[in-house]
């Protein structure tokens, strides 16, 4: 479950990110979003990895 | 979930944090160019493990709602599943309920977010291209922009999690998709 909640998380930081550099914010803090968003995506992916292999 | 498609998505993740981090201000102009090409990369190992995904879950859904055709795999999930509960609470000989149970309730749920985390790929695969410098200056239909597609597939990702999440977390939710606690416990082997 935990994977998925980070997916949800990670999405909302891409979509955040997208929103602040096309809106012409800050473009550190846009890709700092994206960044932070593709991490939780690997961490997310990571742990899926982890179950299917375990299982 | 496959373990081709997890690994899949992890590599894609990986490609998408460095493209991310080479798309910073303080990177010049060559590193901007190599992320766009990563984040293009990385999409497309989405993309395949998206495709993966559904080829697995398709599969799956075919062989809970065809059992007689089924592959060894489910005969051996049923074959297990005959000391279940749910099995003896019928007049009706253990496998049968097994085989009713799974094909009543196929796995409509995997294979439904599987297919929305597909079509969030293909819109991440999208948006990377217009990325792309060659396509900077591009005139898309709708007014989108590449951040724009990417949003969708983003978007994508969202509700395909909140309803496996939904659907993990909610009872009454199973109950409306007619999934039953024992038979998402089988199809978890194949499916998941």
């Amino acid at each position: 479950m935990l994977y998925l909640v980070l997916f949800v998380v990670g999405s909302v930081l891409f979509i955040a990110g997208g929103r602040v550099i096309e809106g012409g914010g800050d473009p550190v803090l846009g890709d700092s979003l994206w960044i932070a968003g593709s991490i939780l995506f690997f961490i997310a992916s990571s742990c899926m990895l982890f179950i299917e292999t375990k299982r | 979930m496959s373990p081709i498609a997890a690994s899949l998505y992890t590599l894609g993740s990986a490609l998408f944090t460095i493209a991310s981090t080479c798309l910073l201000p303080w990177f010049d102009e060559a590193f901007s160019q190599a992320g766009t090409v990563l984040f293009v990369a990385g999409s497309l190992a989405f993309l395949a493990a998206g495709c993966a995904d559904v080829t697995v879950d398709a599969q799956a859904r075919w062989d809970a709602l065809h059992p007689e055709a089924s592959s060894e795999r489910t005969r051996l999930i049923v074959s297990a599943s005959v000391n279940s509960p749910a099995g003896q609470d019928s007049a009706a000989s253990a496998p049968d309920v097994c085989c009713a149970q799974i094909r009543a309730s196929a796995p409509t749920e995997d294979l439904l977010v599987s297919v929305i985390y597909c079509i969030g790929c293909a819109f991440f695969l999208l948006g990377s291209i217009v990325f792309l410098p060659v396509l900077a200056d591009a005139d898309l239909p709708l007014g989108f922009s590449g951040l724009g597609i990417f949003d969708i597939g983003s978007a994508c990702f969202v509700v395909g999690s909140l309803l496996r999440l939904f659907h993990w977390t909610w009872p009454s939710y199973n109950l409306a998709l007619g999934i039953h606690p024992f038979v998402r416990t089988a199809t978890n082997g194949m499916t998941l």
